[in-house]
């Protein structure tokens, strides 16, 4: 920082801001960014994922929004009105309309493990090397000056905001030092570990972050602006929109035609997805499909709000700075806080419009890094033959330190483009000029994920010829001209005269180029793929691209790979990319679950296509397609086995998918049952005590008559008396098995509401008879006193005579069963009151213990005290007394005194 | 032939007419039967007279016949008795949890008198 300091030190003081404060806090501002990124990491590495939502992924995505958004839209406010809009309506119609094609980039990608846009376009077209070459050059030509860009917009704002200018030479720039640091995060977060699948979750949440900084940055400037500096949305039109300019840039007669409009969308949207930072955060760094879902909104609403107090600071600051054309409208967003001496605000503004600019070099430098080592650098190399022999194993190494240099070479690049070439061209148009470049990846990933006719030679024809379109009509004119701005000589004045005649009425020049490039482009890919023959290779990644949907998951289930491989060469390579550790466990998951044996010699093809789509995710399709090709002996896949494959692999998904639909109806189903489940238990587990409880008493006599039986047939010398108690026995087994057979079904009957209700009046004192006569037996065998008592003359009373006697019986039978052995006596008395009729049985025997008291109407309750020769009983008795009090809308009462005796006390409605 | 009368054969149960017949066929087989009709009592008769051979019904007044079983097989390691549940309760949780008290043979109700008397004589000839 010392040093840092010193190069500060030359320049002149300023009234504006401390250069050297300015300088810490941009430091200090990177310095969170390094601390966020080690945060995201350090999760990782407990396999929690900061990035993995839709919030962070909406966020990670507006890095679209560069330091051209935070200072250009003013700028571009003032030259075209309403226009600056259009590049950030391309972005939102992506995700509102075209989210699905978007959806299935990521797919793609993430099945086939895709680490660029270049690589994307050489897989589709059978990962072709060429088309990986040109695409990285194309994004380079478009992106380097696009970083250049933000080195310019740091170094830009960071003289305003300080009032200095700095030296000529380049160590004389706080940006330079700036892109420094940015290089380092780079590397440190971009390149820090080289890993199978791997995701910058540092970078992306730092990324994220920024995406809210920017944000932030740039409403409290347009609310400052819009509220404080003027009285609101209104006031700002009421007091500034007298300006000929400015009205002359809003009225849309005045303005070139809607095709300008059109066309920025176009380039925009394409751009949007293609840009090789947009590819990166967009699908490289997706962690989730899902999370396209919520960005569908989320991203859009971004776009509103950074764009919602563009037009209030380009009217407040073109009326404000009217008279000093010195004053940039590019730089209002921080000039026009400087004017009314809110340092604080500008500030802010300068670390919104910094963490724009930073956002973009990092990203942008990540993905245009690993184009160049994977589809560049890596193939290249690989076709030196003595060196793929000797360093095939150790290629990892290379690939980081390539990925490395990359990085530098392409920030320094950046910077050295900032410093010689920009000044020949203005601040928008580079972004515009990129835009159109990065349009011309279109046609060819659009056709080529949803047309399988499309050849790599249609799509070379086709990507070259807009190229070439582009450089002669947006790059060539200004790099031939001399400072006057004339052709340096008439060959190119002939040249640029030709082009001239393809100029459309009322669009401008990117609009223009945006058309023909587009159109030769998409025309020449079309008709040379029709003339071309779509090679084996062209057309299995065709299939798997277009038909992404149908056929491929992950785990090698497409094999389409034809060959002779050795496991111990595959499992090598594959050691050599992700460590002896790693690989040892991921082959062995993967070889357990494809039932593969890695001690063979010779290797499946699944384990080929396996190792080759793993490598694939570090080093880039093309690269790991020549690796594994050169350790293996290939034979050429015909496209009828392709297809077969292909097939059998889609019956795969199908049946995964709808296992899955299954898996998630019986998962619905079996809540529901759950649900219902919980309810039914109680009763069910009710019912089963009962099953339980009847089949045991219904085992019991039938034992004792089995034994009995099968003893009186074993023993044909049986005394007389000895076999009549036994089959005595026997018969009075078979009477209690069916009068518990009688029981339940008598029980089963109540409980199902099957019973019929014979009510007729009742005569009590024949109905009292009538009992009596049944229990005179059991009372005299037990030597009980039996006793009846009638309160009342009763009449009218009408009820189930059967059942009330069934009733009745039931009570005293158990009265006197439950006697003591002296003086016992039962008494059975019938009273009415207030419309109830009451019949009370009481006796003076053993009684009921309280906690008993109220349990026994259960089923096949039986009172435990009942002395140690069990009462023969089925335990229904009261039940069923119960049941028939129920139906005829009585109630039954019960008092009870262990060792004292037991009142029961029934009473009905009369 | 074996001296069976020198054996002591307990059976406990709740229902008369099943101690009426297994008295019957172990007399008849020449043990000596002693008889219980709860659990507790089964208890008692075994502290008194140490039977080498039990056969017990689960569901019994008082004390059931589980807790019977590993009364005697607790109390008496050395010289505890073999053990027949005889029982009408025959869920298999039910004869896992009979075996897991050390009983030496349940026979679910209803049973055969055949089986039960070859059974019991064979572990009777063990003994011996």
């Amino acid at each position: 920082m010392v040093y840092y300091y010193n190069v500060c030190g030359d320049f002149r003081e300023s009234k504006k801001m401390n250069g050297f404060l300015i300088s810490v806090v941009s430091v200090l501002y990177l310095g969170f960014l390094f601390y966020l990124a080690f945060v995201a990491e350090r999760f990782k590495s407990k396999k929690k994922s900061l990035i993995d939502n839709p919030y962070v992924y909406a966020l990670s995505l507006s890095v679209y929004c560069t330091a051209w958004t935070f200072y250009g839209s003013v700028g571009r406010v003032k030259q075209t009105g309403l226009e600056f809009l259009s590049v950030y309506i391309g972005p939102t119609l992506v995700m509102l309309l075209g989210w699905s094609v978007l959806r299935k980039i990521i797919r793609i990608s993430h099945v086939h493990s895709i680490t660029s846009v270049a690589d994307f376009i050489s897989a589709r077209y059978g990962k072709y090397r060429s088309l990986g070459v040109w695409v990285t050059i194309i994004s380079l030509l478009a992106g380097i000056p696009y970083i250049g860009l933000q080195i310019k917009a740091i170094s830009k704002s960071f003289e305003i905001l300080s009032g200095m200018t700095h030296g000529q030479y380049f160590y004389q720039e706080p940006a330079f030092y700036i892109s420094m640091l940015l290089v380092v995060f780079t590397i440190l977060f971009g390149t820090r570990k080289v890993q199978a699948n791997e995701t910058h979750e540092g970078m992306i949440f730092a990324i994220a972050a920024e995406g809210i900084f920017k944000l932030l940055a740039f409403l409290a400037v347009g609310i400052f602006v819009t509220f404080w500096m003027n009285d609101g949305f209104a006031g700002v039109f009421e007091k500034h929109y007298y300006q000929k300019e400015i009205q002359k840039a809003f009225d849309f007669e005045k303005q070139p035609g809607y095709g300008n409009w059109f066309m920025h969308i176009l380039v925009s949207a394409f751009s949007f997805m293609f840009l090789p930072r947009q590819f990166q955060v967009a699908v490289v760094e997706n962690q989730n499909e899902n999370n396209l879902k919520q960005a569908i909104w989320l991203l859009p609403l971004y776009m509103f709000l950074i764009d919602i107090f563009v037009i209030p600071i380009a009217l407040t600051g073109s009326s404000i700075f009217a008279g000093n054309p010195n004053i940039l409208a590019d730089n209002y967003v921080i000039e026009l806080p400087l004017s009314v001496s809110a340092n604080i605000i500008a500030l802010i503004a300068y670390i919104g419009g910094f963490s724009a600019a930073t956002g973009m070099i990092i990203v942008e430098t990540i993905a245009i890094s690993t184009m160049l080592t994977n589809s560049l650098v890596l193939p290249a190399l690989l076709e030196n033959k003595r060196f793929k022999e000797k360093y095939t194993f150790r290629i990892i190494n290379f690939a980081v330190w390539i990925r490395r240099g990359a990085i530098i070479l392409t920030v320094l690049l950046g910077f050295f483009y900032y410093k010689t070439v920009a000044s020949y061209f203005s601040l928008v148009s580079i972004g515009l000029i990129a835009f159109v470049a990065i349009g011309q990846f279109g046609p060819i990933i659009l056709g080529g994920i949803f047309w399988k006719g499309a050849t790599k030679a249609g799509a070379l024809v086709g990507l070259l010829s807009g190229f070439t379109i582009w450089l002669f009509s947006l790059i060539l004119p200004s790099l031939l001209t001399d400072s006057s701005g004339q052709y340096i000589n008439t060959f190119v004045v002939g040249f640029f005269e030709f082009f001239a005649h393809f100029k459309i009425q009322g669009f401008d020049d990117i609009s223009n180029t945006t058309f023909w490039s587009l159109l030769v482009n998409s025309l020449l890919y079309f008709v040379v793929s029709m003339c071309t023959e779509v090679t084996p290779s062209e057309a299995k990644q065709a299939l798997l691209f277009v038909d992404v949907f149908k056929y491929s998951t992950k785990e090698g289930q497409s094999v389409l790979w034809k060959g002779k491989a050795r496991n111990e060469h595959l499992i090598e390579l594959l050691v050599s990319f992700i460590g002896s550790m790693q690989a040892k466990e991921e082959l062995e998951d993967f070889a357990r679950k494809n039932n593969i044996d890695l001690k063979d010699v010779t290797a499946d093809p699944k384990l080929v296509s396996y190792v080759e789509n793993t490598i694939s995710s570090i080093i880039g399709t093309s690269t790991a397609r020549m690796l594994v090709a050169s350790i293996t002996k290939e034979e050429v896949v015909s496209i009828d086995e392709i297809l077969e494959v292909l097939k059998r692999s889609q019956k795969i998904v199908e049946d995964n998918q709808e296992l899955k639909n299954k898996t998630h109806q019986l998962e619905k189903l079996s809540k529901e049952l759950k649900t219902t489940n919980e309810k039914l238990q109680k009763s069910d587990t009710i019912k089963n005590e009962f099953l339980t409880t009847v089949t045991h008493e219904i085992r019991t006599p039938l034992t004792s008559i089995k034994a009995l039986s099968e003893i009186i047939y074993d023993n044909e010398d049986l005394e007389f008396e000895q076999k009549k108690i036994f089959l005595n026995t026997i018969i009075d087994e078979t009477d209690r098995l069916s009068r518990l057979v009688n029981q339940v079904l008598d029980l089963e009957k109540y409980e199902s509401g099957k019973h019929k209700l014979i009510k007729k009046n009742i005569d009590i004192p024949h109905l009292l008879d009538n009992v009596f006569l049944r229990m005179e037996e059991l009372a005299k065998e037990r030597n009980v006193k039996l006793k009846s008592f009638t309160h009342k003359e009763i009449t009218g009373f009408k009820a189930d005579e059967d059942k009330l006697i069934q009733l009745l019986i039931n009570l005293l039978s158990n009265a006197i069963k439950f006697s003591r052995a002296e003086n016992a006596w039962v008494l059975l008395s019938v009273d009415t009151s207030k419309k109830k009729v009451l019949f009370t049985v009481e006796d003076n025997g053993v009684g009921i213990p309280q906690e008993m008291q109220s349990r026994i109407f259960e089923k096949f309750y039986q009172a435990d005290n009942q002395g140690s020769i069990k009462e023969k009983g089925s335990g229904l008795g009261l039940s069923i007394t119960k049941k028939i009090v129920e139906i005829h809308k009585g109630s039954v009462f019960l008092e009870s005194m262990p060792d004292k005796g037991t009142k029961v006390i029934v009473s009905f409605p009369n | 032939m074996i001296r069976r009368n020198e054996l002591k054969v307990l059976i406990a149960d709740d229902e008369p007419s099943i101690l009426m017949s297994l008295e019957f066929l172990f007399k008849k087989e020449g043990y000596k039967v002693l008889i219980a009709r709860d659990g507790q009592e089964a208890i008692n008769m075994f502290d008194l007279e140490q039977p080498a051979i039990m056969i017990l019904d689960i569901m019994m007044p008082n004390v059931d016949g589980y807790k019977v079983c590993s009364y005697v097989k607790t109390n008496y390691k050395i010289r505890a008795p073999k053990v027949v549940f005889l029982s009408a309760k025959n869920k298999e949780t039910e004869i896992e949890h009979g075996y897991e008290l050390g009983a030496d043979l349940y026979i679910p109700k209803p049973f055969s008198t055949r089986e039960l008397i070859k059974k019991v004589n064979l572990i009777a000839t063990d003994m011996l």
